[in-house]
């Protein structure tokens, strides 16, 4: 009776955890990159809903801070950075949730190198001709947002409890209760046959 | 209502754990073998609830359901919570290992808290008193938890006042979601399975006294 009335209550626990679809809040995920000399922030709660109004700072590795502020209502936070290294952000949301994150930041090496020319038009070897560089950069930019876009929502997706994971772990829990039951009968001698 | 690391400084982190160390060996004495299902059940529970969210306003907050713990299984609450909270915390990444103490101390603690007060009063007979101690058990805990999570924020720098209302105002909805739940669990363990109520160590005849304590 005690086991199938506990079943049947985490039953309804489950289902309900099902239905909602998984969404909460313990953690928040801290998210950065580097694009045209300012590092871009992006804070949110495990269940999607942007961080707001958290304060946000970056140090240098030398602990000097590069940029201080707070998130806007979505979430965002962004600073002018132009140096090299490994920066350290870090945020809290003043209700005892926050998160760090080291970011590398390259000071644009990695962003596409700046037009040597002062027109922005440079030859490229084998299109016999010239490209707007430019051009090029903003039409790949717009190309590119869907990526970015789909890339984000994979990477908000993994940092949900799977199932599995929910199960694994009430799996765990069983499994060490029997441990220690196991020991306790072993130590009483009442788990032995007669 | 998981402190994240890096939150709170170590002198808080360090008389956190401590306490909740405490915590847990008492529970861990008073957990006789045949408690041990119970205790994982409840165990089980906790985890699982930490998943089901109420949108609040800007924010939302989550189940947390540590006074049914409390109620049900007193001390042997802080070996529960903890059991679940590190689960929580190696798989979801909720929390922090720093923190792991000091959380379990915020959980457990008013989950014993509302055992101790609203024991006695959820195994009277009288159906509205126990129902009662439910709600009470229910929300009191949430209460007691935000508060102390509050204060573990005010000694690490934050201003006691906004931090407690950020914290103790988001989880109204939740004290009252988890004071019914709570009632309606009492109510329905009443009449099902009465002896679940106490966690109280009974001896069962024909069984040794002093049971498998260690």
């Amino acid at each position: 009776m005690k086991g199938r009335l506990f079943s049947l209550f985490l039953g309804v626990v489950f289902s309900e955890f099902l239905i909602t679809g998984v969404a909460f809040a313990h953690k928040v995920n801290l998210f950065a990159y580097y694009e045209d000399g300012r590092v871009f922030t992006e804070s949110y709660f495990s269940d999607g809903a942007p961080c707001r109004s958290a304060r946000i700072s970056a140090r240098e590795d030398g602990g000097q801070v590069v940029a201080e502020g707070a998130t806007d209502q979505e979430g965002l936070f962004s600073f002018p950075y132009e140096g090299a290294g490994s920066l350290k952000i870090s945020l809290n949301a003043g209700d005892g949730h926050g998160a760090q994150i080291t970011f590398q930041a390259d000071g644009g090496k990695n962003a596409p190198a700046a037009p040597e020319k002062p027109s922005g038009v440079e030859d490229l070897p084998g299109t016999g001709g010239s490209v707007d560089v430019q051009a090029v950069r903003q039409i790949l930019g717009e190309e590119l947002a869907p990526i970015r876009e789909s890339m984000d929502h994979i990477r908000k997706k993994l940092e949900r409890p799977t199932f599995d994971k929910v199960v694994g772990g009430l799996g765990w829990i069983v499994g060490l209760a029997g441990a220690y039951l196991w020991g306790a009968s072993r130590k009483s001698g009442r788990g032995k046959r007669e | 209502m998981h402190l994240s690391d890096g939150i709170v400084t170590w002198p808080v982190l360090a008389a956190g754990t401590a306490a909740a160390a405490a915590g847990l060996a008492v529970g861990l004495s008073r957990i006789r073998a045949e408690q041990v299902p119970r205790v994982a059940v409840w165990s089980s529970v906790f985890f699982v609830a930490s998943l089901i969210h109420v949108p609040v306003g800007v924010t939302s907050v989550h189940l947390i359901l540590n006074g049914i713990n409390g109620l049900l299984l007193g001390w042997a609450a802080f070996p529960s919570i903890f059991m679940a909270l590190t689960l929580q915390m190696l798989l979801f990444q909720y929390g922090g290992i720093t923190v792991l103490g000091l959380n379990t101390l915020i959980m457990a603690f008013p989950a014993v808290a509302a055992g101790l007060l609203f024991g006695s009063m959820a195994r009277s007979q009288k159906e509205n008193r126990a129902l009662a101690a439910g709600f009470l058990a229910g929300s009191f805990s949430i209460l007691l938890s935000g508060t102390l999570l509050a204060l573990a924020l005010a000694f690490s720098g934050e201003q006691f006042l906004p931090a407690a209302l950020v914290v103790v105002g988001a989880h109204v909805p939740i004290m009252l979601i988890e004071g019914v739940l709570t009632a309606a669990c009492v109510g329905f363990l009443r009449k099902v399975k009465p002896g679940l109520l106490d966690y109280r160590p009974v001896v069962l005849s024909g069984e040794r006294k002093g049971g498998q304590d260690q």
